[in-house]
């Protein structure tokens, strides 16, 4: 009798099925994907995807499923497995960040981040709704090595001043070199050494090869600017420097070019921090230091006097 | 006594004398009284002045070689003396050692005022251009009567007097145009005829029009120190280019200054104007935050803000001579490197994929000089930073590995053209491209579709579901779905549609449960959609997917409501996975 029922109303009635009106148009991922081939176990890797909409009229649910086997665990965003996609924001950056347990088993994990959207308004009744997603795709690797690698991403002198004699001392002009590095191993890095072959300005003479007295260091996965200075005895003047940023014994990706430099008179930039007592000569050094070797010397020579005469009294 | 006697005879007798002719004489009646008892007369003779000893006609202050008297100055004579008489007396300055009375038989170089007996007296002479570098001189004392036997000091005091003469400067000039920061060089036709004691010479080189003999320029370009005769100095140039101002000012080693000719001259000092240049390494392609590869982040849109930054160097400095930007503009054009810099610098060469050429009016990079990146510091500093904004669109080639352009980068060519319309050329960026990253983007164009009213045990119409590629790869896309109920989302009931009743094609037609088409599942399943990646701004590249709905026999009439989800994902196939 049921079936029957049904069968009678099926000649009569239509079933309708309709896709919604989707009040979301165009969406997608920027970049797609979280790859790292030298994770080293504990270590923390953290790579910025940008959502965007193409038409943000409402506020849209993201969730986040992760799905790389063997690591999902690891794998965590910034703003949690759910959260809102704000109307009116076309770009909403969030943080995917690798952390790599100690134990980890060494080895390649591949599988994808997926996220979806959906409406925060109930679904019409009796349509059907198309959520729109993207995939992350995800390929990581822990390695058992040590990796020190890095691309050279950018290489700038800071304007710099003459050098200068204050009382009997001779402080260097000081050069000092921006240098945005990409750290793509699973330790800090630093490179080598960088090396200046600095040239009068019609690029013909070689005035002085110098090395870096400081080099700074950028974290593992990183991309960061660091500081490299030199000390010369350059005059002021236009001249050209060939550098060479050394990882180990080879120039480093990206690490070997021209620049300009400008040397310019004491006191022309404003707030410029040359020299200092640290950068002074190894003869130099020796006359400040020795003298304070000798100073302190007569103090505790002194201290040891008084206090032999108080154990006296 | 005697002696005493004979003396007094002597002075005595010629006075008697002397009154004897003017009693008798006739010849000065005057004097003759007529009386009746005897007088006495005497007329008392001149006396001329006597010179004090150590006093003697002396110039105050002393001309000698190394203190000659400029021509124009004044020579001082002094000297005192004495009258017998109490007469006023004068000093009386020759050019020969005779006079005649109280006037000189040669040139009267001067004559002072009457002094009083026993006071000083004091005349003065200009040196003359015509006189020699030294000038004999005889010194008299005179009263209105006579004058002494000539006298004089005989030290440096005494005469001659020492005459220096000013310089003779003729010719001045520079030998400019110079380059910026070289060695320019004054030159003069100068010299000092004095030869006594050799007189130097010495060229000033001012950067304006005040001088003094005993300072120097007020504001100095450079000096040549004592020169025997043609005096040159030279100094380095200034960076900026253009016309400065150098005048010429010559004195001799007394500090007398040439006058007339060159003296105070301009000669015009002119740097030239060089052209600006760029190392390839400076020129940094970056993304919009800075670091990394390119990333777009607006879908079926430009995005804004990528960033270039160079560094301009120009020997002529980063400003000019009015502190004024010596840099004035610059531009960028900036394609993938498939492409040569020669390919992609004409508005008609310029494509989205691949090439933004500044000359391609719609595309508007904006660039300014920037002190983040270098910042100008004065006339002495020739860098200076450049940043230049640029929007790319959406579906700009990738070229990160895996990708069908990975052998290529994005390259900015650059240039900057300083004030004087002089130019660096284009310039490529070299160590510092980068690469576009991937953009995965997609649109859904078919917003509407329905399956529309289904009897049970029969299948809906094919509906289409058309992807758009809005970013800058190829795309796949991954499906999946809910069953479709009439309380959803509880689907509590029994009346559930199974979400395998829906199938799904990438290619069309569509049968239900025929080759090709695929159950949907509540598991993700990739679909190879294929979808090409958009090449045309404003035509995205589209792939349809064909849908159908079987409602099963037995279903019960209601509206049923469902989800399906599209997740685009790259197409792995032509664009890499990872």
């Amino acid at each position: 009798m049921f079936s029957r029922k049904i069968l009678v109303l099926g000649a009569f009635f239509l079933l309708s099925f309709i896709f919604a009106q989707i009040t979301w148009a165009g969406f997608g991922i920027s970049p797609p994907y979280v790859s790292n081939d030298s994770l080293a176990r504990g270590s923390v890797y953290e790579k910025k995807i940008t959502i965007v909409r193409g038409d943000p009229l409402e506020d849209l649910k993201a969730e986040i499923t992760i799905n790389v086997p063997g690591a999902s665990d690891w794998i965590t965003i910034d703003k949690g497995n759910e959260f809102i996609l704000p109307k009116g924001e076309k770009q909403v950056p969030i943080i995917i960040r690798v952390q790599v347990p100690k134990q980890a088993a060494y080895g390649a994990y591949k599988g994808s981040i997926r996220i979806k959207t959906s409406s925060l308004e109930a679904l019409q009744k009796g349509t059907i709704t198309i959520a729109l997603g993207a995939q992350i795709d995800v390929d990581l690797n822990v390695s058992k090595q040590k990796i020190f690698n890095f691309i050279v991403r950018g290489v700038t002198p800071f304007d710099a001043e003459e050098g200068y004699k204050k009382w009997i001392f001779s402080f260097p002009t000081k050069l000092v070199f921006q240098l945005r590095i990409e750290n793509l191993g699973n330790i800090q890095c630093q490179p080598t050494k960088i090396v200046l072959d600095i040239y009068d300005s019609n690029k013909i003479n070689l005035l002085e090869t110098v090395e870096a007295s400081k080099i700074g260091s950028v974290k593992p996965f990183e991309n960061n600017v660091i500081l490299a200075s030199f000390l010369t005895k350059l005059t002021p003047g236009s001249y050209y420097a060939q550098f060479k940023v050394y990882k180990n014994n080879e120039v480093a990706q990206g690490g070997e070019g021209e620049v300009h430099l400008s040397i310019m008179p004491k006191g022309t930039i404003q707030g410029y921090k040359g020299a200092n007592i640290f950068d002074l000569g190894l003869k130099d050094k020796a006359i400040i230091f020795g003298g304070l070797g000798l100073i302190l010397t007569l103090i505790i020579f002194e201290a040891i006097q008084l206090i032999k005469k108080f154990k006296k009294k | 006594m005697l002696n005493k006697i004979n003396k007094m005879k002597n002075k005595i007798l010629p006075l008697f004398l002397i009154f004897a002719i003017i009693i008798t004489g006739g010849g000065i009646r005057k004097l003759i009284v007529q009386a009746d008892n005897a007088t006495t007369s005497v007329e008392v003779g001149n006396t001329v002045p006597t010179v004090t000893g150590g006093q003697e006609p002396h110039e105050s202050p002393t001309s000698a070689t190394s203190t000659p008297a400029n021509v124009g100055d004044p020579v001082t004579f002094k000297a005192t003396a004495s009258d017998a008489n109490g007469d006023d007396w004068k000093l009386l300055i020759c050019s020969g050692n005779t006079v005649t009375g109280i006037n000189c038989d040669a040139t009267t170089f001067c004559t002072s005022d009457f002094a009083s007996s026993t006071a000083e007296a004091t005349c003065s002479r200009t040196a003359l251009v015509g006189d020699n570098e030294t000038v004999a001189w005889y010194g008299f004392a005179c009263d209105t009567v006579g004058c002494s036997a000539e006298s004089h000091k005989t030290d440096d005091s005494g005469p001659p007097f020492h005459v220096n003469h000013r310089p003779a400067f003729t010719v001045f000039n520079d030998d400019s145009p110079k380059n910026p920061n070289v060695t320019v060089a004054w030159s003069t036709t100068a010299s000092d005829s004095d030869s006594g004691e050799p007189d130097t010479v010495t060229l000033y080189v001012c950067k304006t029009n005040s001088f003094s003999t005993s300072t120097g320029c007020a504001v100095e370009w450079c000096n040549s120190g004592p020169s025997a005769s043609n005096p040159t100095c030279n100094t380095t140039t200034p960076r900026p280019d253009g016309d400065y101002d150098s005048y010429g000012f010559v004195k001799d080693s007394h500090n007398f200054a040439a006058s007339g000719g060159a003296q105070g001259t301009n000669s015009t000092m002119t740097v030239s104007n060089i052209a600006p240049s760029i190392t390839a390494t400076s020129i940094n392609l970056l993304d919009t935050d800075g670091s990394g590869n390119l990333m777009l982040l607006d879908e079926q849109a430009e995005t804004p803000n990528f960033k270039v930054t160079f560094t301009v160097t120009d020997d002529n400095s980063c400003i000019t001579t009015s502190s004024a930007a010596e840099i004035t503009s610059a531009l960028i054009n900036v394609r993938m490197s498939e492409k040569i810099q020669t390919a992609c610098d004409e508005t008609g060469e310029y494509n989205a994929n691949d090439c933004y050429p500044d000359a391609y009016a719609t595309w508007n990079p904006v660039c300014a000089a920037s002190t983040t990146v270098n910042d100008c510091t004065g006339n002495t500093d020739t860098d200076v930073g450049w940043a230049c904004t640029f929007p790319l669109q959406y579906h700009a080639d990738p070229t990160v590995a895996n990708t069908p352009k990975a052998a290529y980068n994005w390259v900015a060519a650059v240039k900057a053209t300083d004030d004087d319309s002089a130019n660096t050329g284009l310039i490529d960026s070299t160590t510092y491209s980068n690469a576009m990253d991937k953009f995965m983007s997609y649109d859904l164009a078919s917003t509407t579709l329905a399956y529309g009213s289904v009897s049970p045990n029969a299948d809906s119409l094919e509906k289409t579901t058309t992807v758009e590629a809005t970013g800058n790869v190829g795309l796949d896309e991954n499906l999946l779905g809910t069953q479709l109920c009439n309380d959803y989302p509880g689907c509590a009931g029994s009346d559930d549609i199974a979400i395998a009743q829906q199938n799904y094609s990438t290619s069309t037609p569509i049968t239900w449960g025929g080759a090709g088409a695929v159950a949907l599942s509540a598991i993700l399943t990739e679909a190879e959609l294929n979808c090409l990646k958009t090449t045309i701004t404003g035509t995205p590249e589209t792939k349809d997917t064909s849908w159908m709905l079987r409602v099963p026999l037995g279903q019960a009439v209601d509206s049923y409501t469902g989800s399906n989800t599209i997740e685009g994902k790259v197409d792995n196939e032509t664009y890499g996975g990872v």
